[in-house]
């Protein structure tokens, strides 16, 4: 998470107190938040939750209502988005359809007044880099939307933005193709080594690519991390939830063991021994967040055992989930790989086991979290 | 943090804006056109409000606004009573004739395809491209006596001796359905051709004979286009002025001609004024009406 | 049943399309027509053409029509194209007031905006004529101007400006490169239809342009009024010819703008070349 980098160079995008309000909504409700350069980074969060509003805010195409934005070190809070060094990706590209792929590149270049030669020059080579050359005569509208995507990827890289910003720049396209741009996004970050800030809903997609994500909830940032401390040690229940498919199983904390975990009773699960967030106090009510993948069915797995029957099962080719009905522990899910033994069938009664360890308590009530960190 | 009142007021959740901002010199765009229309269109209508209340001494032509409802009392007279009722009468009977003729019209262009339609499309809106005055003016020599018209008449021994339909009102209610027709297809033809042909013919499936099955579905979900022709039609039909005095030859006078006539003929200002007015306000109650059906049939589809 | 309904439907339209073109061969017929009377074929001549060319008051109200036209077309555009990138930006209500009033301009009989402006016009001592009608013509070509440059806005997404924008150009640079080609196909067809309403115009141009300016419409009714003559035929013709052509080259455009998509006024050259 830290580099060397960051402290003897101003952070590229450095956010104070952000806060955008409309009318009485508010869309941003005070974001701090420091970017470092040559990072990829991403803003994910449901719809609704300020993530592309955020992204807006730094671009210059929306004023916060207070707060600051900087980029590598200087205030360009007042500064208006012609003038700014940073560049979009449109989530539906914002193409100009008059002009050919060629004319689109060059666009900003013409604004800076380079000369001819070395617009062409630089034209060709990011094209040559997104891998379109050849394309350049083309229209917009001739183009797949991989294809547009790249140009609108090369139309802002050429002009070498301190940052580069991207609001869901692959919300348009179909799953295969997805995956593949996620790639290539990835591959030419890593090459030019521009900061990037992506944002998008799509959680997998975002721990693919980034250095780190930023979690954001009602306008605020819930928690920032790398992708691997995110998925595995989410600070809320909201992080656990919405970074992948988790099952809860409430409980109380009976003692705490010190270095962030907790003895906890677990109602028919027993009294365990489970890691989990700081500073939860004996007493709290809390939820273990147990991932579908850290089920077992093998006997004498783990410490934790569940007593269930399979109501539900989905071969989905590498791996198969099934939705186990665990009596007054509620539904879980349970994500197995394909080369397990043998597949279970709906109706199958079964004992379910987890190791206490790969659980991890959060605050049942977001509010009870007090600020220890 | 310091508060920013700018910003704030646009409605929750707005749309976006373009990023130009709202700048105090951006609102100079729209000097132009609320300039324009309040010096040229709402002083003016003021005006003529104003003297509608008005009285004009026939001898000095100067006009005292004595705040009098003896103009619209005038009204009253047969006379303008009758041009009143004539006007609808006729604009509806157009409108009518419109509606029927440019349904089946409109129907049979919404079931062809590509090119073919575009054609059709283009066929109908030619003749009302063409000027105004020129297409009224060729009924005159169709239905002039021992013209076209009647020849093919006799021919068909559908009726006998002269035609005596030009300067009479049948002659003005072809010339404002001619001239309107393609005003009523064009938006049945749109309401129309959005009609998902899966419809009908789950209409069909569900055992609605073809008659059935139009009226079940395809006419309910064409009413708004229904709807949206008669206004284009009736409207500027109330308030015609070229096609009666062409087609009329100065015996069936529409409300639009005696408005013309207070003005250039008589000289009564005020009185001209008051009719203007009420045909306002005759064409106000129109629009009131269809809209209001417009909207229930809106909620229905 | 079902099969015979919708023959008899299309013999139904081909009829209507016999009753909508019947008139105006009849007109180009007639202009050609030898006969003095009109109520035979009395062979071909071109000499109402002739007479109507040599005509010096005609000549001089076609140059009125065609001075108003453009004046009140232009105006018309220039007033529609601010409007509705106002509109664009512009709050809610705001854009609802614009609304109303285009559409009040629209519907309202012109019968009664011409007498309004009539009175307008006496009463405030200016003179009747040439920029009375454009005064009046502006009023309603603005609003339809203003209905057909707004409908192609609403199809420009608004990131094609903030992408301009973001990609360096000023809001001034972002109109000249982006938003003014995007617009100009729109704005060609709102200047071909507002000249030829105004063109084809009679109750406005009758109304204000009182014996210092008549336009060629008015001619024709004055002309059609007193009598059938030969050579109204010619120049209704005439007057048909220029508006049909104006309407086409609106027509055209607009196809030729959603066939292949946009293509701009002159933009700078490929840079390729």
């Amino acid at each position: 998470m830290s580099t060397t980098a960051e402290q003897s160079r101003p952070p590229a995008i450095a956010l104070e107190q952000l806060e955008r309000h409309y009318g009485d909504l508010t869309a941003v409700a005070g974001i701090d938040l420091a970017i470092a350069d040559g990072e990829f980074f991403s803003l994910i969060g449901p719809s609704g939750c300020g993530k592309t509003t955020t992204l807006r805010i730094v671009a210059g195409l929306e004023t916060p209502s207070s707060g600051r934005v900087s980029v590598r070190g200087q205030d360009v809070t007042d500064v208006p988005a012609f003038k700014r060094p940073v560049n979009t990706v449109f989530q539906h590209y914002a193409l100009f359809p008059h002009l050919n792929v060629f004319e689109n590149v060059a666009f900003g270049l013409k604004e800076r007044k380079v000369s001819r030669s070395d617009t062409r020059r630089r034209v060709t080579e990011m094209l040559e880099l997104v891998g379109l050359t050849g394309r350049e005569k083309a229209r917009p509208k001739q183009l797949s939307g991989g294809q547009q995507q790249r140009v609108a990827l090369a139309r802002s890289l050429v002009l070498e933005p301190a940052v580069l910003l991207l609001d869901e720049p692959l919300g348009a396209l179909d799953l295969k193709l997805r995956k593949q741009m996620q790639m290539v996004l990835k591959e030419i970050q890593r090459e030019v080594g521009i900061t990037f800030v992506y944002v998008t809903h799509d959680q997998e997609e975002a721990f693919s690519m980034s250095d780190r994500v930023a979690i954001m909830h009602k306008g605020k940032i819930e928690q920032i991390g790398d992708p691997v401390d995110t998925y595995r040690r989410p600070q809320t229940l909201f992080v656990a939830d919405f970074v992948g498919a988790s099952n809860r199983f409430e409980a109380r904390v009976v003692e705490r063991l010190g270095s962030g975990s907790y003895r906890a009773d677990m109602g028919t699960l027993g009294t365990l021994d489970v890691p989990g967030v700081a500073g939860l106090a004996v007493g709290d009510q809390a939820v273990a967040v147990v991932r579908p993948e850290a089920i077992r069915t093998a006997p004498g797995f783990g410490d934790a055992v569940l007593d269930g029957t399979v109501t539900d099962v989905s071969f989905m080719g590498p791996q198969t989930q099934y939705v186990v009905d665990a009596g007054g522990l509620g539904t879980a899910a349970m994500l197995s790989p394909a080369d397990d033994d043998d597949l279970l069938h709906s109706g199958a009664a079964q004992q379910f086991r987890f190791a206490a360890r790969s659980a991890w308590l959060v605050a049942a009530d977001p509010g009870s979290v007090d600020d220890a960190q | 943090m310091t508060e920013d009142p700018a910003p704030r007021a646009s409605a929750a959740g707005s749309r976006r804006r373009s990023p130009w901002g709202r700048g105090s010199s951006r609102q100079l765009l729209a000097l132009p056109t609320f300039g324009w229309t309040l010096l040229f269109f709402v002083a003016p209508l003021s005006i003529l409000l104003l003297y509608s209340f008005g009285q004009m001494n026939l001898i000095t032509f100067d006009v005292n606004f004595g705040w009098t409802l003896d103009n619209y009392r005038q009204l009253n007279q047969s006379l303008y009573v009758h041009t009143v009722v004539r006007s609808v009468l006729l604009s509806l009977g157009a409108t009518l004739g419109c509606l029927v003729i440019g349904y089946p019209v409109a129907y049979t262009l919404s079931k062809q395809q590509g090119r073919i339609q575009t054609l059709l499309l283009i066929g109908v809106m030619i003749p009302f491209w063409t000027s105004f005055v020129v297409r009224t003016y060729a009924w005159v020599n169709l239905l002039q006596n021992g013209g076209p018209v009647e020849n093919v008449l006799h021919a068909l021994h559908l009726s006998h001796g002269s035609l005596n339909v030009l300067y009479s009102p049948t002659a003005v209610w072809i010339g404002i359905l001619y001239s309107y027709l393609p005003l009523m297809i064009l938006p049945l033809f749109v309401s129309l051709e959005r009609i998902d042909p899966g419809l009908t013919h789950a209409a069909s499936d569900l055992g609605a004979s073809g008659l059935r099955a139009f009226r079940r579905v395809t006419l309910p979900l064409s009413m708004p286009g229904v709807i949206a022709g008669c206004i284009l039609v009736g409207v500027p039909a109330t308030g015609e002025y070229v096609i009666p005095s062409i087609l009329g030859g100065g015996k069936t006078l529409m409300y639009g001609n005696v408005i013309a006539d207070q003005f250039f003929q008589v000289g009564d200002y005020p009185f001209g004024a008051a009719l203007a007015m009420t045909m306002m306000a005759v064409v106000t109650l129109f629009l009131v009406v269809a809209r209001s059906g417009l909207s229930r049939v809106e909620d229905v589809t | 049943m079902v099969r015979r309904l919708p023959s008899m439907v299309s013999a139904f339209t081909v009829l209507v399309f016999v009753f909508l073109y019947l008139p105006i061969v009849v007109v180009v017929i007639n202009s050609v027509n030898a006969d003095k009377f009109l109520v035979s074929w009395g062979g071909f001549t071109t000499k109402w053409y002739a007479k109507a060319l040599n005509d010096e008051r005609i000549r001089t109200d076609f140059i009125t029509s065609v001075k108003v036209a453009v004046a009140s077309s232009l105006i018309s555009v220039a007033i529609a194209v601010a409007a509705s990138l106002w509109a664009r930006n512009a709050r809610v209500w705001s854009r609802r007031a614009l609304d109303a009033t285009t559409y009040m301009r629209i519907v309202l009989p012109e019968v009664v905006l011409a007498t309004a402006l009539f009175i307008f016009i006496r009463r405030l001592h200016f003179q009747l004529g040439v920029t009375a009608i454009v005064i009046g013509h502006v009023v309603f070509n603005s609003a339809y101007a203003t209905v057909v440059i707004q409908a192609r806005l609403a199809t420009l997404p608004i990131s094609l400006e903030e992408a301009a924008t973001d990609l360096g150009a000023s809001p001034r640079r972002g109109f000249q490169r982006v938003t003014f080609p995007l617009l100009a196909p729109a704005i060609l067809v709102a200047v071909l239809l507002t000249l030829s309403f105004s063109f084809d115009d009679v109750v406005s141009s009758l109304f204000l342009g009182g014996t210092n300016a008549e336009t060629l419409p008015v001619l024709l009714l004055g002309l059609i009024r007193i009598s059938v003559t030969p050579e109204v035929n010619a120049i209704a013709v005439g007057v048909m010819l220029i508006t049909l052509i104006t309407f086409a080259c609106a027509a055209v455009v607009a196809t030729v703008r959603g066939s292949i998509g946009v293509r701009s006024t002159p933009q700078a050259p490929d840079v390729e070349e």
